[in-house]
């Protein structure tokens, strides 16, 4: 709770600038227009976002990642793994340019996309390796009470959320956390991370 | 209760340092000020009383008597059925073998540098003072460390410590090592090594330790229950954190629902006694075949859910080709599986049918995947239930932890308790940093660990990894008995003898105790003050478990001896945090107090808990008595995915594929094991099966009354068939020689037709009792079955140990049989 607090007091002292990328510290709702309401998707922690303008608190920003053939309600992180950037509502109308395209291993085809979306100038971070030691300490502190904590990189990215999901109740992680911390792993796997 | 004397003089030495500091805000300092007292003030000791305190067989209820354990007793009764188990803390604290004193082998004491490893076990021992035992170990361990590197020091400590986390032993040890610059670890475990890492291809999670579609549905909606290899009226008296004893009332509800229940083992288990089950005996290492030939029934019979293994399932056609053999020419039917398996082709089919025609429930144990080639039989299970259409439906499909830490009890909305943790801080300066970087590479699976010590640099594979074992000198145990828990034991032996050192943290005379250069005296977990949670997936408690009585002898606890050799690194700051044991156990509750108030439940404050002896029990919400295992991915395969490359259930898996194995193929198939009674040349008579004992966990309570339970001529007791028995002229009651070319043990005969033909039962975990101390080779007086077993990986995805699959010989033994001397002081 007390690190929740620090973190989200360091992220807000920092000014936010335009044009550099910065990383989400939380779960953070996007918007199609600069005074959304209502959430129309979640932008996961740890995902890059480089901000265009500022302005009353919220920013414009633009998501890099790629989308799945089919599949209009995801923006991933790579192709071919489940490593959610970010959750789109089916309604919304987000501004998705679609920069290249190309066919994984299993002949599924991906596009490379930039969103467009605003949110607010909150939770944002430039210390990607700060938001990682963080989630690492909270994923061991949690895990080895009961098991020695597995290796980041003993599971896929495709596994770890599963892992993580049919453990995570038996530790005190809040749900904020337990994103984070699927992040944290799933960048850092068997399949994504140093080998 | 005599202690408000205590109390009162402790009240008064709160006032007299309060006095001292006027300055300081007593209320927020209190805790780091008065560590010392405080330790004191909360370790009173009830003298004449009950106190709460809980294990891994549940909460139990201590009854003092001048402050002496004079009863042991289950804190609630919710079932009918009896937990042997609860009744035994006074044997274990007044036990006739207790370490008592910091114990060193000769040699080592006299020459650490030549120490004559193959002493071990029948060398003499000396007792030294604590001091001198903590100054040894860590000028060893600083030695050994500086020569052959952080990956020379195993400390993998593999086994089942004690209830209670904040003495959690084994991470105690991790901790400490982690602080003073590394160590070699271990990945997986023994209960289920080949299926926890072949199920993340499968099903893309561990499957094997996760909740289950609850009890609640399973009685009302499942019309056949198959209990598929697991002895859950055993096994479930037992929890990895304590058990919340609801699974035998499960158990027992289960027994009154009528419901068609079905058990599949070579053993008649007391769970198919009570439940009065059918039972259907496959021989051992066959369940596959079985299987196969099931499915086989289910396609002739056109009895199969094609639209489930389209929608959920990926590559079921090259499975089905390897049904029909396409590639090896062999059908596998029915008929076919009956030669393998031993049950006759009628039933075979009729079972297949039964569970395509009716909702069944396979709960599935683990002891059939600790077998070669173990990978296979929990896919296979999967493959034959994804054929049945039921998974994630209301009391269909299959789980593989009902047997476990009352898997199925449902979830209540609780708070979680706190617990220390390996992670701390390395010195940044020491190799301890840069260890931490690299301490994936060293670890290797759990039950490689004789391998691992006989050949260092030896390279094996490992789930498409290839590891190299590192070059083992120094064991620190603490927590644990390979000695019993591994697997040929004489194997075993030999590979002890190659570190220059093995330290022991334990309470007993274990028999891997005396195979130690040091010994350190450990408390019980009746001796000192802990906390822990109850029901590993219910999360139903959380337990005080208050100091009971004072600690035996020179008994230390685990924290403080680690805590003690912490400081001879220059790392005691850094290991403790400068927190006594309740300090520590009080910031753990906090952390429950902490999640339950940002949840609206009220926790009352730590000292109100502790003070009260009572467990805190959470509620049960409606809608988790509803759960359904995968029932989200039923609903929405899209949104919903399995975490497997696929998304979908994994039939055949072209990451396997691409690991080109020869012991474990793309789909799931029959391998024909190492060792079993099918094969060409038979190297012995009978199979044995080696499953959890009743009345012990593995090795624990082996030292207590509770034995005289269930040995027979005062060994561990043998089930031997009573058409073999008259073969060989064994009767019940005597004394049974069981041997191969792996060793002999002595064990006593029960002669029954609760076992197959051709297949002998002997429960793991009786305490190795070798005639000859020491020797390789030597007849186990005790009964210790691992002598008998084969320490080959199932296969080179899991390398998960082979405990079951073994052929050993029986003869009646009609010497002078010695009388045991394990469970005596050394």
């Amino acid at each position: 709770m007390i690190r929740g607090l620090m973190i989200g007091f360091i992220f807000l002292s920092g000014s936010v600038f335009a044009s550099e990328s910065l990383y989400s510290s939380s779960v953070k709702d996007i918007y199609t227009s600069p005074d959304g309401k209502r959430s129309e998707g979640r932008l996961l922690p740890t995902s890059e976002v480089k901000i265009l303008e500022k302005k009353d608190g919220k920013v414009k920003v633009e998501i890099e990642g790629f989308m799945k053939d089919g599949v209009s309600s995801a923006v991933y992180f790579t192709t071919g793994k489940r490593i959610l950037t970010a959750g789109l509502s089916k309604k919304a109308k987000f501004d998705i340019k679609v920069i290249s395209t190309s066919k994984d291993k299993d002949g599924v085809q991906w596009s490379k996309v930039v969103l467009t979306a605003y949110t607010t100038d909150d939770n944002l971070t430039k210390d990607l390796s700060a938001l990682y030691k963080n989630a690492e300490a909270m994923y061991k502190d949690n895990c080895s009470i009961c098991h020695p904590a597995h290796p980041n990189n003993e599971y896929t990215s495709n596994q770890w959320p599963s892992m993580i999901k049919s453990m995570s109740n038996r530790t005190a992680m809040t749900k904020e956390d337990v994103y984070l911390v699927t992040q944290f792993l799933q960048k850092h796997s068997k399949d994504i991370g140093d080998k | 209760m005599q202690n408000t004397n205590l109390k009162r003089r402790n009240v008064l030495k709160f006032a007299a340092l309060f006095a001292a500091v006027p300055f300081i805000d007593v209320l927020t300092s209190r805790g780091e000020l008065l560590a010392g007292t405080i330790v004191k003030f909360s370790t009173k000791l009830v003298q004449n009383g009950e106190v709460l305190t809980a294990a891994h067989w549940g909460m139990l209820k201590l009854t003092i008597k001048d402050g002496v354990i004079v009863k042991s007793e289950p804190y609630q009764k919710v079932s009918g059925i009896e937990n042997s188990l609860q009744h035994h803390t006074q044997d274990l604290v007044y036990a006739k073998d207790r370490v008592k004193y910091p114990m060193v082998r000769k040699s080592y004491l006299k020459d650490p540098n030549n120490p004559k490893p193959e002493l071990r076990g029948k060398d003499e021992w000396v007792r030294v003072s604590y001091d001198e035992a903590i100054k040894l170990i860590a000028s060893q361990l600083k030695k050994t460390r500086k020569d052959k590197g952080a990956e020379s020091i195993f400390a993998g400590s593999y086994g089942w410590k004690s209830s209670g986390n904040m003495h959690n032993c084994r991470i105690l040890l991790h901790r400490f090592m982690t602080a003073t610059g590394g160590f070699t670890g271990t990945v997986g475990d023994y209960s289920t090594g080949a299926s926890q890492v072949i199920m993340p291809h499968v099903l893309g999670t561990l499957e094997v330790y996760e909740q289950q579609t609850s009890w609640p549905i399973v009685l009302e909606h499942s019309k056949v229950v198959v209990i598929w290899g697991a002895n859950p009226a055993a096994t479930l008296k037992i929890a990895w954190t304590a058990s919340d004893d609801y699974g035998l009332k499960y158990l027992e509800e289960l027994k009154n629902s009528g419901k068609k229940i079905i058990c599949i083992d070579p053993f008649k288990t007391e769970t198919c006694e009570y439940l009065n089950a059918q039972w259907v005996a496959p021989l051992p290492n066959t369940d596959v075949a079985l299987m196969i030939g099931m499915a086989h029934s289910l396609i002739e019979a056109k009895k199969y859910d094609k639209e489930f293994l389209e929608e959920y399932t990926e590559g079921f056609d090259e499975f089905k080709d390897y049904i029909y053999g396409k590639k090896d020419k062999t059908i596998k039917s029915a008929a076919w599986a009956s030669k393998i398996c031993g049950i006759d082709e009628k039933t075979i089919k009729e079972l297949a049918v039964l569970f395509f025609d009716n909702t069944t429930m396979f709960m599935s144990g683990w002891g059939m995947q600790r077998a070669h080639h173990g990978e296979q039989t929990h896919w296979m299970l999967i493959t034959l239930a994804s054929m049945l259409g039921q998974i994630g439906k209301p009391g269909g499909g299959f789980g593989l932890s009902y047997h476990y830490s009352n898997g199925g009890v449902p979830t209540a909305k609780s708070a979680i308790v706190g617990g220390i943790t390996a992670n701390v801080t390395a010195d940044e300066n020491a190799e301890g940093a840069e260890w931490l970087q690299n301490a994936a590479k060293f670890s290797f699976p759990v039950a490689r660990v004789a391998d691992a010590l006989l050949n260092p640099g030896k390279k094996i594979q490992f789930n498409g990894k290839e590891i190299t074992y590192p070059e083992i000198d120094f064991i620190y145990w603490a927590g644990g008995n390979p000695l019993v828990h591994h697997q040929d034991t004489n194997t075993l032996i030999k590979a002890w003898r190659k570190p220059r050192t093995v330290v022991i943290n334990e309470a007993f005379w274990t028999p891997t105790a005396r195979m130690a250069d040091i010994v350190m005296p450990t408390t019980t977990s009746y001796e000192r003050n802990d906390i822990t949670g109850t029901g590993d997936y219910s999360n139903l408690n959380i337990v005080p478990m208050k100091q009971a009585v004072k600690k035996q002898f020179e008994s230390r606890d685990d924290y403080q001896i680690f805590s003690d050799l912490a400081k001879e690194f220059g790392v005691h700051k850094e290991y403790t945090q400068n927190k006594t044991e309740m300090q520590w156990i009080e910031e753990f509750y906090t952390k429950a107090q902490t999640q339950a108030k940002a949840m609206s439940m009220s926790m009352p404050n730590f000292r109100e808990f502790w003070d009260k002896n009572e467990p805190i029990t959470f509620e049960t919400p409606y809608e988790n008595t509803q759960f359904v295992r995968y029932a989200d991915f039923i609903e929405d395969p899209i949104l919903d995915p399995l975490g497997t490359p696929s998304g979908r259930i994994e039939i055949y898996s072209k990451t396997i594929e691409e690991m080109n194995y020869d012991d474990c193929k793309a789909h799931p198939s029959w391998l024909e094991p190492a060792e079993w009674l099918g094969m060409k040349k038979k190297t012995a008579e009978f199979a044995l099966i080696t499953p959890h004992s009743t009345h012990r966990l593995h090795s624990q309570l082996n030292n207590t009354s509770l034995r005289e339970k269930y040995a027979v001529a005062n060994r561990e007791p043998v089930w031997i068939n009573t058409k073999d028995a008259k073969a060989k002229g064994i009767k019940s009651g005597d004394i049974v020689r069981v041997f191969n070319d792996r060793g002999q043990i002595l064990v006593g005969a029960i002669v029954s037709d609760e076992v197959r033909k051709s297949v002998i039962k002997i429960d793991q975990g009786a305490w190795y009792d070798p005639m000859q101390r020491g020797e390789i080779g030597s007849l186990c007086l005790n009964g210790s079955v691992n002598v008998l077993t084969k320490d080959i990986p199932t296969s080179k995805l899991g390398n998960g140990n082979s405990s079951n699959t073994a052929l050993v010989n029986i003869e009646k033994y009609t010497k002078a049989a010695p009388e045991l001397s394990i469970f005596r002081q050394p």
